[in-house]
């Protein structure tokens, strides 16, 4: 069944083709673009009824931003820290900041329903980390978060978007906008972390510009190209991928917002139907969403046939997903090789390896065992689901970028052999904003330590594995050691004696998080009690909820000699327990369970 | 729409909620907010009123009612909004 490792090829690509970058700021982009084709942006609102917005709209509303901003004070490489939801507004600001000389730095915003005590901490953190001097939001923050005003202590400038557009410089009083030059920064993109303080990652005109001219010419961008997107603009799969590469690249752009998608998946397909849609982004469980909550009747009407690029990132890509979408709305004239699943960080302003367009989707099936043990990548060809996975390649390398396979000491691997993949391309941040320890651990020699676990075959880029046992939920990243630590920290749970790890969802086409902790408590209530508290506890602080807790007797927890929990091992005892909740009468499953769980019990017992 | 009672529209948000929240429907209080006491983010918030609004369907201000935090301010304006 095996085949043997032959490959001595080195696990290095490098992309070479020769490109040019048309502009040489996000400002000359925008420039050119309000004269050579000033339709752009189609904002839908809430009840999907749109609104256009030209390029020229966005340069004269813009300028206009910047004239306020510096009659406020701004001044060049001032920080300023926006927050606002997808519309007009934010794509005046962000370019008007821009106009301004100064340095956008987007942020979420709280919903209606979200940890605000969790949200305000990361505000402030962000707010004295870039040092910023302005912030700007809308005025129904009021409303929904009353607290967020604080803020307005911590800047010279709180600002609402409303009275800047309500209050215009007299032409007489306009200030001449500054030259804003390619390595100046045009944006700090914080990256989320649980407890992990947020980090400012810097990225300049220069940067941003040759992530943007990449993807275009990955994906083969033409000006009668359609984007669309729904992922939230202050983020970089919306912000770069669907604002400003749809601006560079001269194509018509129509943005949703992400509760709007949420609220009727099927406002997305019938704007893609509507508008002839060519390229659309969303992470797995977008596509996982439309497959579970759209029903034929609501779509029967759809033509999808001008689709032919459905890119698929941020989140592990699950191909059953992939699969189901297609089944489900190839009657709608969808293709069939439309899913580009890609690669990419923050860190490197936002893709770093994109499949070919001839072969979009190449799967192959390797032995598991040897992934999960071995760190080497072996065909399979079995046709049991427990001895195989089936993993996706995210392609190769866009140009000018290089992507290698290295060992800790960072040396370069050979194919199939697994190890942290390195990045290195103009694209790459100059560094985290005032953090050079940070910067160093991540920027080595010019080269981008993702964290990210994978090998290269055949010159395909396959992604094997997380950031060091990273959970990613919902586009979230969630460290198992800040869970593990929380929960220790509940009356009840032994310390240390935690396990966090991700189980893989079918159902919901995600990841679900599970979290294994050892008690000596025996009684029903208080293991009740005691699922409860561990669970407000880390909601409290992470703002994040497990989605099963398993209490486990003292000693149960797997942990290397060295008193190191293994979650893996962890990890398979709870699925191997969950298949006898399924199964029900496997008795050779139960037997095998209680063995790998009591393992150390009869170990003890044999010694003695 | 005119047979919906207060006692129908609790029993199916809730249901809807507990399915979402991976609980039983009588575990749930009515001060329950969505991310602090049942875990959800507000794209799963917009989940469960997708699903309630397709059930009775109608379409709420998403404006409003984003801004709501509690399941018992949910079901107040759905009551509001379908008993006429």
């Amino acid at each position: 069944m095996n085949i043997a490792v032959d490959s001595k090829k080195i696990a290095y690509q490098k992309n070479s083709e020769r490109y040019e970058l048309r502009y040489e700021t996000l400002i000359e982009a925008l420039e050119k673009r309000a004269v050579a084709k000033p339709e752009f942006l189609i904002f839908m609102d809430l009840k999907n009824k749109e609104s256009r917005v030209s390029a020229k709209d966005i340069l004269t509303h813009g300028k206009a931003v910047a004239q306020y901003l510096i009659g406020r004070g701004l001044k060049q490489d001032d920080k300023v820290v926006v927050m606002l939801p997808t519309g007009a507004h934010f794509a005046y600001i962000y370019f008007g900041i821009l106009l301004a000389g100064g340095v956008p730095v987007p942020v979420s915003q709280p919903a209606g329903t979200s940890n605000l005590g969790k949200y305000l901490d990361n505000l402030k953190h962000i707010i004295h980390d870039c040092e910023a001097r302005y912030f700007i939001t809308y005025e129904k923050i009021k409303v929904i978060a009353a607290s967020l005003m604080n803020i307005s202590d911590l800047v010279s400038g709180f600002l609402f978007d409303d009275e800047i557009f309500a209050n215009p410089v007299p032409v007489e009083n306009h200030k001449p906008l500054p030259v804003v030059k390619p390595d100046d920064l045009a944006l700090i993109q914080y990256t989320s972390g649980t407890t992990g303080k947020p980090k400012g990652v810097m990225l300049s005109h220069r940067n941003l510009l040759h992530n943007i001219h990449g993807i275009g010419v990955a994906s083969e961008m033409t000006p009668d190209d359609v984007g669309i997107s729904w992922l939230p603009m202050y983020h970089d799969m919306g912000l770069i991928g669907g604002f400003l590469s749809t601006l560079y690249w001269h194509i018509s752009m129509v943005l949703m917002a992400p509760e709007a998608f949420i609220f009727k998946p099927v406002w997305w397909l019938e704007n893609i139907s509507k508008y002839r849609v060519t390229m659309g982004v969303a992470p797995n469980f977008g596509y996982h969403y439309c497959v579970t909550r759209i029903d034929d009747a609501s779509s029967h009407r759809l033509d999808l046939s001008a689709w032919r690029l459905a890119l698929n990132g941020a989140e592990p890509i699950d191909r059953n997903t992939l699969t189901k979408f297609l089944e489900k709305f190839g009657p709608r004239g969808l293709r069939d090789d439309i899913f580009l699943p890609v690669y990419g960080m923050a860190e490197n302003s936002l893709a770093a390896t994109f499949p070919s367009l001839k072969n979009t989707t190449v799967v192959r099936r390797f032995n598991r065992e040897k992934i999960e043990t071995e760190d080497i990548a072996v065909d399979s060809n079995s046709e049991n689901s427990k001895e195989y996975i089936d993993l996706v390649s995210v392609g190769y390398p866009l140009v000018g970028q290089e992507v290698r396979i290295a060992n800790e000491n960072g040396e370069t691997l050979h194919e199939r052999e697994i190890g942290e993949i390195l990045v290195k391309s103009p694209s790459l941040m100059s560094g985290y904003y005032e953090n050079p320890e940070a910067t160093r651990e991540a920027l080595k020699n010019g080269w981008l330590h993702t964290g990210d676990m994978g090998f290269i075959l055949d010159g395909l880029l396959f992604i094997s594995g997380r950031k060091k046992e990273m959970i990613i939920k919902r586009g979230k990243n969630i460290y198992p050691y800040d869970i593990e630590r929380i929960a220790s920290t509940v009356a009840g749970v032994r310390l240390g004696c935690c396990a966090a790890f991700d189980v893989h969802n079918e159902n919901e086409g995600t990841e679900d998080l599970v979290l294994v902790c050892e008690t000596c408590i025996k009684e029903n209530d208080d293991l009740d009690r005691l699922k409860r508290d561990i669970h407000a506890e880390v909601l409290a602080k992470l703002g994040i909820a497990p989605d099963d807790i398993m209490l486990v007797p003292k000693g149960t927890i797997p942990k290397t000699t060295s008193g190191k929990v293994q979650r893996y091992m962890c990890k398979r005892i709870y699925l191997e327990g969950e298949l006898i909740l399924s199964q029900g009468k496997n008795l050779l499953v139960i037997v095998k369970t209680f063995l790998m769980s009591h393992f150390h019990l009869f170990r003890r017992r044999m010694r003695q | 729409m005119a047979n919906i009672t207060p006692e129908q529209i609790r029993s199916d948000f809730l249901k809807i909620i507990a399915k979402l929240a991976g609980k039983k429907a009588d575990q749930l209080g009515d001060n329950d907010r969505f991310l602090e006491d049942l875990g959800f983010d507000s794209l799963k918030s917009m989940e469960a009123i997708s699903r309630i609004s397709e059930l009775y369907d109608f379409e709420p201000e998403l404006d409003e009612i984003m801004e709501l935090q509690t399941i018992i301010e949910v079901l107040h304006y759905l009551e509001k909004h379908l008993i006429t």
